[in-house]
């Protein structure tokens, strides 16, 4: 029997074959502490207070100040997954985010004319560059949105309009799921300022984003909130995700490999691209190399220019191969490969994996936020490691934070005295007098020079202990120590 | 007369005037103002060292190929790779003081980028405007140390391979002398052997690529090319250190170290504006290389993509960047903005019609009124260009600005008060340490070749007053700390009853072992130091003093009565006699 040549039946096939690696490892990924548990509290918080905070509530040390949350919904539907089935099913979201956001990249740069291989190939390569910013935040779910954008606007350039009324709609969800909404408006500005699509219908639909972006709880101050994000002197300064790209590790070195590939591209490609996909390379560009943060949407840019260009040096024969091909066939394995990622799922792999990951990072500290809550007398003001914040803010809301990984609601000065305290510095006995502090939740790996000094200092107990964390009391006067309780940290327990 | 016009009219005998312009006046209008921005304050944490290398190598009559500065590294053989380079700067130094220092800087930036202006392609206007552009980008690293004439070599041998590629002109030959200069100038010839191996690479792809044109070399040329880049390679060996010149780059790039703790070791900042114009001329060459109708030449892939990577990896590396990638840009850019600009001017013709006086806008300047204007512009840049050298690089100014840069107190502190070494100093003060004291050797300094990634290591530390601290100091038998103010070390310092906090200021502290204090003159110095501090430290009411009399230590501890005398002891540490003297003694109040 004849079969005819099935492209999309090939194209499935082979995007499984690239996004089934790529959804296992998402679904192996543990969740690390440092945003998404306070995700949740803001969930909880807005569904019983039936609106967003604006004032901090969480810490000790910023207590009353304004905070903006532009993530709300975000947290919203983080609490939702979380009600719907824990951290599996928060960690299925994150996969499947992933798996819509690779598979806009593989049909952007199977659009702009890359066999089905080569494409694959591509969103390989961009998840490995991309796959440091996989963490369970917010962003997660912008990167479908992204990668929608882009297969959207990349159809635009070709005469293919059909899709564009999403763009609202992609803008209308972003602004309230996160505040980097504005790329959106950099992807679909530099498109119309010098891309090959009819330009009317993108300024029209230009227009009702721009509507679309007011649509949010702050209006125009949604915008502000990124300017604000992008010269935070406290984000900038101290959190590690918006601190420039550097040149170590593989992933660095693939990345700026990658970026320097795009010179021997377009120099030898006899291809040339419209100029907007090179005002999408510069601007995405620049960002990525302003902040690590940023990698992930120019891996994507990156991925389908790479395709373009190569396109026209890789085709030795025309792009429809002429062998026909099962689909039916294909459609099966493709399947097959996309379901059997769902088996490293947490909750599902532990039934046939002895020895499965666990499915909370190590350092999130369970245990000693445990002990903590049942011992309500340590009910001093504390202070607390950074990677810890989000979890204490999670389960201990008793207990405010000094500090925490939200980043700009604390001033520069808050972060040096942390430095100064985390690194047991000069002076660190004195600071924690004059915070008052009564109890120490330090992290055993980030601050052994200062567990280390809490052990001979005089007026402190070590509580608590375990592989991650140290908890500390001040005793009183005269008074001993009580016996060191040592947890066993497991982070294979859901909270 | 401009290149181009002549390539446009498509003889080298019919050429076409363009402008009434000398060809002279650009090049020399932008030259002046890389002159004036690179005319600066002459101040670098190296210079110093390199200023007294120099001195020790003119008195001495040769060069100092052993260490003589340091106490980690004394007697130990020092690849002196800079040497000549010393020795002028020193030269320098001695005849035209801070100011000689300032011109020779902005001279030699001036004339790195005047070899790259030779390279470039296109009208005037657009190589000015790059060559702006690169300079903006070499900026950070224009600085009174040797590596300044490791960019002028650099755009030296870039200005022989252009000859030989784009101008059929064989003067490779030169490249002998030049690497004999450069490996007695400075350790960077590697990059020379670099860009020689850089067009020898993208000319073999050019070859597999198929490209063909009377731009790309045969094999035999580039078979030549690799010869004298070989003979290159060995000729470096013509200088003092032999065959340690070669271990120079390894041993440089070996230091781990340097990447995360010395800053132009360090992988670019995107935050810092000072650092973007690297990101721009990157971004530039990828935006006009995707197009450019002009395919780009293997040789100019080869090069941008290696010294793009090494600036990735180093920002001391963006000089030689932009040296490089300044002319690929231009012969890029040239074509692609003769087409556009010539579309543009299409179309405001369509627009303006007949509104535009065309007469008057294409009327030549008369060629001596122009010369005239012209002249005048680069005098007054000229003027400006001295002005601004005798006024950022006069002594008093370069006094000025090493205090907010040295520890000029503390190192004036320790010249009056001479306390026994051997010192622990700030990195970054080691050679300033070296050029106004001649008394302390140095635990360590820019040198860092020298001093290898495992005493860096320790040094950073102990500097941090990380673990192991007092076992770095104890090794070296430290008895004197230089430090800044803010370092972990001080702060550890602070807390430690054998040292005393001998001198601090805003910037920087001196803290002295107590045991070494055996000598009156370390004694001495102390006594004049307020011991309030001590004394709220120790909750004891204690001060001393001293009255040297012809060798005999008199000490006064007041507030015997209610202290010890163990006590004082333990607080000044000695055992019988306070400064180790016959005659000292004690005296209760």
């Amino acid at each position: 029997m004849k079969t005819e040549p099935d492209l999309k039946s090939r194209d499935f096939l082979w995007f499984s074959l690239a996004a089934a690696p790529i959804l296992a490892i998402a679904c192996l990924l543990p969740v690390y502490p440092n945003d998404y548990w306070w995700y949740l509290r803001l969930g909880g918080e807005i569904l019983s207070g039936g609106s967003i905070p604006q004032v901090e509530t969480w810490s000790a040390t910023q207590a009353g100040e304004p905070v903006v949350y532009q993530a709300w919904l975000a947290a919203l539907v983080f609490l939702g997954l979380d009600w719907a089935g824990g951290v599996p099913a928060v960690v299925l979201a994150r996969g499947l985010s992933l798996g819509v956001f690779y598979a806009s990249i593989f049909l952007a740069s199977r659009r702009v004319g890359a066999g089905a291989r080569l494409a694959a190939g591509l969103v390989v390569l961009a998840a490995l560059v991309g796959s440091s910013n996989w963490g369970v935040r917010p962003q997660v779910f912008t990167y479908p949105l992204f990668g929608l954008a882009l297969l959207i606007l990349v159809s635009w350039h070709m005469g293919r309009y059909r899709w564009l009324w999403l763009l609202p709609f992609i803008t209308l969800l972003w602004v309230n799921l996160h505040g980097s909404f504005p790329l959106v408006f950099l992807l679909a500005s530099a498109a119309l300022v010098s891309g090959t699509g009819d330009r009317r219908r993108l300024s029209a639909v230009l227009a009702v984003m721009v509507l679309a972006a007011l649509l949010n709880p702050r209006g125009w101050g949604a915008w502000g909130y990124f300017w604000q994000m992008l010269s935070d002197p406290s984000v900038r300064r101290f959190s590690s995700e918006w601190k420039p790209a550097a040149l170590v590790g593989w992933q660095s070195a693939l990345f700026f490999a990658w970026l320097l590939a795009g010179i021997p591209l377009a120099a030898y490609s006899i291809r040339r691209l419209p100029p907007s996909y090179w005002l999408w390379w510069l601007g995405f560009g620049w960002l990525a190399l302003s902040g690590v943060r940023n990698v992930i949407w120019f891996s994507a840019l990156l991925a389908v220019l790479s395709a373009a260009l190569l396109v026209p040096l890789l085709s030795g024969k025309p792009a429809l191969n002429a062998h026909p091909t099962r689909a039916r066939i294909n459609y099966w394995i493709g399947s097959i490969l996309l379901f059997l990622t769902f088996l490293f799922l947490p909750g599902v792999r532990e039934r046939w994996w002895a020895q499965a990951p666990p499915p909370l990072s190590p350092d999130t500290p369970v245990q000693a936020v445990g002990w903590l809550e049942t011992h309500p007398e340590l009910k001093g003001r504390m202070w607390n490691d950074l990677t810890f914040s989000s979890y204490l803010i999670y389960a201990l809301p008793e207990q405010p934070v000094w500090i925490d990984t939200r980043f700009e609601v604390y001033p520069p000065e808050r972060w040096e005295r942390y430095q100064e305290i985390a690194g047991a510095g000069q002076g660190w006995q004195e600071r924690l007098v004059e915070e008052e502090i009564d109890l120490v939740v330090a992290n055993r790996e980030a601050q052994s020079a200062l567990i280390g000094a809490l052990q001979h200092a005089p007026g402190w107990c070590l509580r608590y202990e375990d592989s991650t964390t140290a908890i500390f009391s001040r005793s009183g006067p005269g008074s001993g120590c009580p016996e060191i309780v040592v947890g066993r940290q497991d982070s294979r327990l859901n909270p | 007369m401009d290149r181009l016009a002549r390539e446009k009219t498509g003889s080298e005998t019919k050429e076409i005037p363009e402008t009434s312009q000398p060809a002279w006046f650009i090049p020399l209008l932008v030259l002046l103002l890389v002159f004036i921005m690179a005319a600066r304050t002459p101040l670098d944490s190296d210079m110093w060292w390199h200023l007294r290398a120099g001195e020790a190598t003119l008195q001495a009559g040769s060069p100092v190929l052993v260490d003589a500065f340091s106490t980690t590294r004394a007697g130990a053989t020092w690849i002196n790779h800079s040497w000549l380079a010393q020795a002028g700067m020193s030269l320098t130094h001695r005849l035209g003081g801070t100011i000689g220092l300032a011109a020779l800087v902005a001279s030699l930036a001036a004339l790195s980028l005047g070899l790259v202006y030779l390279q470039m392609e296109g009208p005037p206007i657009l190589r000015a405007f790059i060559l702006v552009m690169a300079a903006a980008v070499a900026a950070p690293v224009w600085s009174p140390r040797p590596q300044l004439a490791s960019l002028v070599l650099f755009g030296a041998v870039g200005y022989l391979l252009y000859l030989y590629k784009y101008r059929r002109k064989d003067r490779l030959w030169l490249l002998a002398p030049l690497f004999v200069l450069w490996s007695n100038l400075h350790g960077g010839y590697v990059l020379g052997l670099l860009l020689v191996g850089a067009m020898a690479a993208g000319e073999t792809l050019n070859h597999l690529l198929g490209f063909g044109g009377q731009e790309v070399l045969s094999w035999k040329r580039i078979l030549r090319l690799v010869a004298w880049g070989v003979a290159g390679a060995l000729l470096v060996l013509i200088n003092p250190n032999g065959l340690g010149m070669w271990a120079i780059p390894f041993q440089t790039l070996n230091v781990g170290a340097l990447q995360s703790s010395i800053p132009e070791w360090a992988s670019p900042d995107f935050h810092q504006i000072s650092q973007q114009p690297f990101l721009w001329l990157l971004m530039a060459i990828l935006g006009t290389a995707g197009a450019s109708k002009r395919r780009m030449d293997g040789s100019d892939l080869v090069g941008v993509a290696l010294f793009a990577s090494l600036s990735f990896m180093a920002r001391r590396n963006f000089g030689p960047f932009a040296m490089l990638a300044a002319p690929v840009l231009a012969r890029q850019l040239a074509p692609l903005l003769h087409e556009r600009w010539y579309e543009f001017a299409l179309s405001i013709r369509r627009i303006f019609g007949n509104g535009l006086d065309h007469s008057v806008l294409s009327r030549p300047i008369p060629l001596k009124t122009a010369r005239v204007i012209n002249l005048t512009i680069l005098s007054l840049l000229a003027i400006a260009a001295v002005g601004k050298l005798s006024l950022v690089a006069r002594p008093e100014f370069v006094e000025q600005a090493s205090r907010d840069l040295y520890p000029v107190g503390a190192i004036g502190w320790l010249g009056e008060n001479h306390p026994s070494g051997p010192i622990f100093n700030a990195y970054d003060w080691g050679g300033y340490l070296l050029w106004m004291l001649d008394e302390y050797p140095v635990f360590v300094d820019g040198r860092t070749d020298l001093f290898g990634g495992e005493l860096l290591h320790s040094y950073m530390r102990a500097a941090a007053g990380q673990a192991g601290w007092e076992a770095v100091l104890s090794r070296y038998t430290i008895n004197l700390v230089l430090m800044q103010a803010s370092s972990g070390l001080v702060k550890k310092l602070e807390r430690e009853p054998d040292w005393v906090k001998a001198y601090s200021d805003s910037m920087a502290v001196v803290f002295v072992r107590r045991q070494s204090m055996h000598s009156r003159e370390t004694f001495d110095a102390l006594s004049g130091f307020d011991l309030s501090q001590e004394r709220a430290r120790t909750g004891r009411w204690v001060s001393q003093g001293s009255r040297p009399d012809e060798g005999i230590g008199l000490y006064e501890v007041r507030g015997i009565d209610n202290i010890s005398r163990r006590e004082v002891i333990d607080l000044i540490g000695d055992t019988t006699d306070p400064v180790g003297r016959p005659g000292g003694r004690w005296m209760a109040n």
